[in-house]
C-alpha cells in the first residue's frame, strides 16, 4: 500500500505519512501521558517513641461475629474515629458460598463492647457495580490513605477456586459506614486471574498505597502493588518468586527499608518466610527462612510505636492449634515468643486458631483479630500499661 | 436480499442479546466474568471478521493476519512464562504507568517494521492499542492488556499452526 512500487504514486505517499504520523502520535501520546513517577518511593514510618520496651501483655478477650452465618474467615480491622476499631471479615452458610458476604461491625472502646455486625458488601452488588459476573468473595482487607478515606479491599471469583481469583475495592468516606460502588484492579495478564489479598497495606510518603498481593495461579509468590490515589496501579514488584510462598505482611521499618513476612506453603524447612529491601520495595532480597515455625498458615505482623515489630503465629509446623505471638527488637531478624493466645473456650485439643490480623491502636492498645475454628471472629485487646507504656 | 438482511440482522440480533441484563448483569457480563477481557487486538480482529461477514470491507489475509501473529505469539512467549513467577524480573510491571516507557521503547521498532513492511492490521492494532491505553478505554491500566491477551494467543497459536501444516502438506 504505501511500500515499493506503491510509494511512487502520489496516493501512496500521502498514505505513508499519514499512517507514520498517526503511529507517531500514539506512541508520543502515550509516552507523554504516562508520568515517569518516582523510581525510589518511600515508605510512610511514624519514628519510634521513646518509650520503653514492651513488658509482659495481658488482655482480654471478645467475640466480635454472630452465630449466623455459621461460616467466618479472615478479619481485617483499622482505627476510625473516636479511638474505636472497625472490623471486616467475610461470612456465609460455608467458604465459598454464593451467600458469602464481607461483614462489618465497631468496637467502642469506652464501653469495650462490640456493635452489632451489619453487611458491608455483597457478591450480586460487586456483580453490579462491575458489570460481570461474581461466584464468590473472600478475604477483605482494610486501608486508609493520606486524604482519610477507607479503602476496603477484598477477592472475588468468577471462574474455578481461589487460583481465579481477582482484587476489588470500594470506597468510604464515612469511616466505612457507607462504601461507593466496586471497582477492579488488574493484576494478571492471565485474565486477571489468580491475585489474593490478605495482608495490611502500606502507605508511600507520596501518597501511593503499597497494597501487598500473592498469586495462586500455578505459581505461589507475592507482590507489593503501588496505587495512586485515584486507584489505578503504578507499579508492580516481586517479592518473592517460586511456588512456596503466600500471603506477604510488609512492616516498614525506615524510608526505603522494609520486611516482609510469607506464609509458607510448600517451602522446606517449614518456617515463617521473610525478605527484605533496602530500597524503598524496588527490589527485594531471596527468600530466607525466620526461626517461627509455620503450618502453611497466614501471619500477621506489627512495627509497633516503640520500634518493635510483632508477629501473631502459629508455632506449629502441622496445625493452626495454637497462636502466638513474637516480638522482635532487631527489625524482624530474631524473635522472642510473649505470649500464647487463650481463646474464648480455653485451649481445647483439635481447634484452629487462624488469619491473625493485629493493629495498634491510637491509645497504644495492641488489637489481635482471628477466627476461631472459622466459626467465629475473635478480638483480643492488650492494655498499653501492660506494655509499659505511658 | 434474504443474505443480505441475515448478515446484518444476525449480528444486530447477537449484539443486542449480550445486553440483556440477567439478575442485574448483562449477558455479555456472564462472559466477562468466565472468559476475562479482550485486547484490542482481539477485538479489532474480531471486528474485522463481524465486518468481512457481512460483507465489508476484508481488513485481513494470510500475509496480514501472518504479521499480527508473528507479534503477538513473540509478546506471550516473552511476557506469560516470567509473569506465572519463574523469575524476579516481571515483564507484566513493564506495561503499568511507571515502567511503561520501557515497553513503548520496545513497541516503536515493531510498529516502524510494520509501516516499513506495509503490515497495515498490525500497524492498526499497535495504534488503537495505543490510543485505547492514552484514553483508558479498558478496565485494566496495563499496555500488555491492550495489545495481547491468552484468547488472542491460542486462537492465533492454532492459527499459525494450521497454516504452515496446510503449506507443509501442499508443498510435499
Amino acid at each position: 500500500m504505501y511500500t515499493g512500487a506503491s510509494m511512487r504514486s502520489l496516493e501512496g505517499r500521502a498514505w505513508a505519512v499519514v499512517s507514520l504520523a498517526a503511529v507517531a502520535s500514539a506512541f508520543l501520546a502515550a509516552y507523554v501521558n504516562e508520568a515517569p513517577g518516582s523510581f525510589v518511593p518511600a515508605f510512610e514510618v511514624a519514628p519510634a517513641s521513646a518509650s520503653s520496651p514492651g513488658g509482659e501483655l495481658h488482655g482480654e478477650t471478645r467475640v466480635v461475629s454472630s452465630e449466623s452465618p455459621p461460616s467466618v474467615h479472615s478479619a481485617t480491622a483499622i482505627e476510625i474515629t473516636g479511638g474505636r476499631i472497625r472490623a471486616f471479615w467475610y461470612g456465609g452458610s460455608r467458604e465459598g458460598a454464593p451467600d458469602v458476604a464481607i461483614y462489618s461491625a465497631v468496637f467502642d472502646p469506652s464501653s469495650s463492647s462490640w456493635g452489632p455486625q451489619e453487611i458491608a458488601t455483597t457478591r450480586e452488588e460487586t456483580a453490579r457495580d462491575l458489570g460481570r459476573y461474581i461466584k464468590k468473595l473472600g478475604n477483605p482487607v482494610v486501608a486508609r490513605d493520606a486524604r482519610g478515606r477507607l479503602w476496603l479491599f477484598y477477592v472475588s471469583v468468577s471462574l474455578g477456586g481461589w487460583s481465579g481469583s481477582s482484587v476489588n475495592y470500594r470506597l468510604s468516606e464515612d469511616e466505612g459506614a457507607s462504601f461507593g460502588p466496586a471497582r477492579r484492579i488488574v493484576s494478571s495478564p492471565f485474565l486477571n486471574l489468580g491475585t489474593l489479598v490478605r495482608g495490611p497495606v502500606v502507605p508511600f510518603e507520596d501518597g501511593a498505597l503499597g497494597l501487598p498481593v500473592y498469586h495462586e495461579l500455578v505459581g505461589k509468590f507475592g507482590e507489593l502493588l503501588r496505587l495512586s490515589p485515584g486507584g489505578e496501579v503504578l507499579d508492580k514488584t516481586r517479592l518473592s518468586t517460586g511456588r512456596s510462598s503466600l500471603q506477604p505482611a510488609v512492616v516498614p521499618l525506615g524510608p526505603l527499608e522494609a520486611v516482609a513476612f510469607l506464609r509458607s506453603s510448600g517451602f522446606s524447612p517449614r518456617r515463617v518466610l521473610s525478605v527484605r529491601t533496602e530500597d524503598g520495595g524496588r527490589t527485594w532480597s531471596d527468600l530466607a527462612p525466620t526461626e517461627l515455625r509455620n503450618p502453611d498458615a497466614s501471619v500477621a505482623a506489627l512495627r509497633t510505636r516503640n520500634g518493635e515489630v510483632l508477629i501473631a503465629f502459629n508455632d506449629s509446623e502441622v496445625d493452626r492449634g495454637n497462636l502466638k505471638l513474637a516480638v522482635s527488637r532487631d527489625g524482624g531478624r530474631s524473635f522472642s515468643i510473649v505470649l500464647t493466645v487463650e481463646p474464648p473456650g480455653g485451649n481445647a485439643p483439635s481447634q484452629e486458631l487462624a488469619y491473625p490480623w493485629l493493629l495498634e491502636s491510637s491509645d497504644g492498645a495492641i488489637h489481635l483479630l482471628y477466627s476461631w475454628n472459622r466459626r467465629r471472629i475473635v478480638h483480643a485487646r492488650y492494655h498499653p500499661a501492660a506494655r509499659g507504656l505511658p | 436480499m434474504a443474505t443480505w438482511s441475515m448478515r446484518v440482522l444476525l449480528p444486530a440480533a447477537v449484539l443486542a442479546l449480550l445486553f440483556l441484563p440477567v439478575e442485574g448483569v448483562p449477558v455479555a457480563g456472564y462472559a466477562r466474568g468466565l472468559a476475562g477481557d479482550l485486547s484490542v487486538t482481539s477485538l479489532l480482529l474480531l471486528g474485522s471478521f463481524v465486518l468481512s461477514f457481512a460483507s465489508g470491507p476484508k481488513l485481513h489475509d494470510r500475509r496480514e493476519l501472518g504479521a499480527v501473529a508473528a507479534f503477538v505469539l513473540a509478546g506471550a512467549a516473552f511476557l506469560y512464562p516470567m509473569a506465572l513467577g519463574l523469575t524476579s524480573f516481571d515483564p507484566y510491571a513493564l506495561g503499568y504507568s511507571v515502567r511503561v516507557r520501557v515497553l513503548l521503547l520496545g513497541l516503536a521498532p515493531v510498529a516502524l517494521c510494520a509501516w516499513f513492511r506495509g503490515r497495515l492490521l498490525l500497524l492498526l492494532s499497535i495504534l488503537l492499542a495505543l490510543a485505547a491505553f492514552r484514553f483508558d478505554l479498558l478496565e485494566s491500566r496495563n499496555l500488555w492488556d491492550y495489545l495481547l491477551d491468552p484468547w488472542l494467543t491460542v486462537v492465533l497459536l492454532a492459527w499459525t499452526g494450521f497454516t504452515i501444516f496446510g503449506r507443509l502438506s501442499k508443498s510435499r
